[in-house]
């Protein structure tokens, strides 16, 4: 331990902060160094002199100020409290409850953003001319096709923006995004003889 | 009267912030009566002026009043209130460009004798008659070192002596590492004896 080191600890213990441990170290330095016992008596010294001088009070006056405006205060929190929502506590800083707004803001859109889009999707239903226009895969496709003889994938490409083509008729849609969609339509077929000429034939009524 | 001050011990200042917000005016007078000396000699000793101080310490209870529902209970209510004092006490000072100091020529209103002057003290202060000087002007003599001081090292002296908290809760007040508090007051005690030295006080202090 330097002579340095030594005398700072030397005045953490005077706050009596030191551990036992540190103490006695610092005592030991003391012991082996004049130097130190020198700068250490004058910081007692200096210490002892600064205490004496320390006992000034505020005037009586100014503390029943004080006592008043705290009892004022008190007053003003139980009016606010009886007329008003309890007091929130402020543990945070004002721009995280700012955050914490926002973020369930964008917690209720992205809830209601998909409900709302389906919502779209079965008033588009009811006007469409079509039973069910439903975006399905190529697979699914050749699955419901052998699969249920009274349903009729129709393939549909997309002309231009909203529009596309189904057997040479132009329909239009809602908006859709993609290049190309299968659109499945529930279609009325007397039996399994019907060709595909008469299902032609079936859509261009409907549409 | 001894159970009071026992029981007032071991409750923690947050606890008596809690009583007080819950509408228990007695909690608030036991925290006056806890920082009442310990604050005003501190803001005393900044200031230098009776009537000053004593404004900045109802000024600094006033903001601490409208401003408990913000403070955070950490337990170091003590922190927060000096933090509060040294800041009105160094706004004080700037406004006002005058450090507590008084200069030479200039009369000690406050001591209650018969006018004797800085520098008359100084020139009566001649290494023979050190021992004579009085302990009054030993006094004098110091406060008006601590005041010019430079700013951090006095309010690390200040906080320790006169507010008399920890070097831990100094390094709170101040946002510095308790290292640096504790360099601060040694530079700051070793400052000040080389001051006394210089006139001649050395002596009398050992």
């Amino acid at each position: 331990m330097n002579c340095d080191r030594c005398q700072k600890l030397y005045l953490l213990k005077l706050d009596g902060q030191l551990s036992p441990d540190q103490g006695k170290q610092v005592q030991q330095h003391i012991e082996r160094c004049p130097s130190c016992q020198k700068e250490i008596r004058q910081f007692q010294a200096l210490y002892s002199e600064l205490e004496k001088e320390k006992n000034f009070s505020p005037s009586e006056p100014i503390l029943q100020k004080i006592r008043q405006e705290a009892g004022q205060y008190l007053l003003s929190l139980e009016n606010k409290t009886s007329s008003y929502l309890p007091r929130v506590p402020v543990l945070l800083p004002r721009f995280a409850y700012a955050l914490a707004v926002m973020a369930g803001i964008f917690f209720l859109i992205s809830i209601f953003l998909p409900t709302m889009e389906r919502w779209q999707m079965s008033r588009l239903k009811t006007e469409s001319p079509f039973v069910l226009p439903q975006k399905t895969s190529q697979a699914d496709f050749e699955e419901t096709e052998k699969n249920f003889r009274d349903v009729y994938l129709v393939k549909v490409k997309k002309n231009a923006e909203n529009t596309f083509s189904i057997f040479d008729k132009t329909v239009s849609l809602a908006k859709i995004s993609s290049e190309k969609y299968y659109f499945s339509f529930t279609l009325p077929i007397k039996n399994s003889q019907d060709t595909i000429k008469d299902l032609e034939s079936q859509v261009a009524e409907i549409i | 009267m001894k159970t009071n001050e026992i029981r007032d011990k071991s409750i923690t200042d947050d606890e008596l912030i809690d009583g007080y917000l819950r509408g228990d005016i007695h909690c608030f007078d036991d925290l006056l009566k806890r920082y009442e000396v310990k604050l005003f000699n501190y803001i005393y000793r900044f200031i230098g002026q009776r009537q000053e101080a004593e404004n900045i310490f109802q000024d600094v209870f006033s903001r601490v009043i409208n401003h408990l529902a913000y403070y955070r209970k950490s337990g170091k209510f003590s922190a927060w209130i000096f933090k509060i004092a040294l800041n009105r006490c160094m706004d004080h000072l700037r406004k006002h460009k005058k450090i507590a100091t008084l200069s030479l020529n200039q009369q000690y209103s406050s001591v209650d004798d018969q006018g004797c002057s800085l520098e008359n003290l100084i020139v009566s202060d001649t290494p023979s008659s050190s021992t004579e000087v009085h302990k009054v002007e030993i006094q004098r003599l110091l406060q008006e070192e601590i005041a010019c001081l430079p700013d951090k090292q006095k309010q690390v002296l200040m906080l320790r002596i006169y507010a008399e908290l920890s070097f831990k809760e100094i390094s709170h007040v101040l946002h510095c590492s308790i290292n640096t508090a504790l360099a601060r007051m040694q530079y700051a005690l070793k400052h000040l004896r080389a001051r006394l030295k210089e006139k001649g006080v050395v002596d009398e202090l050992r």
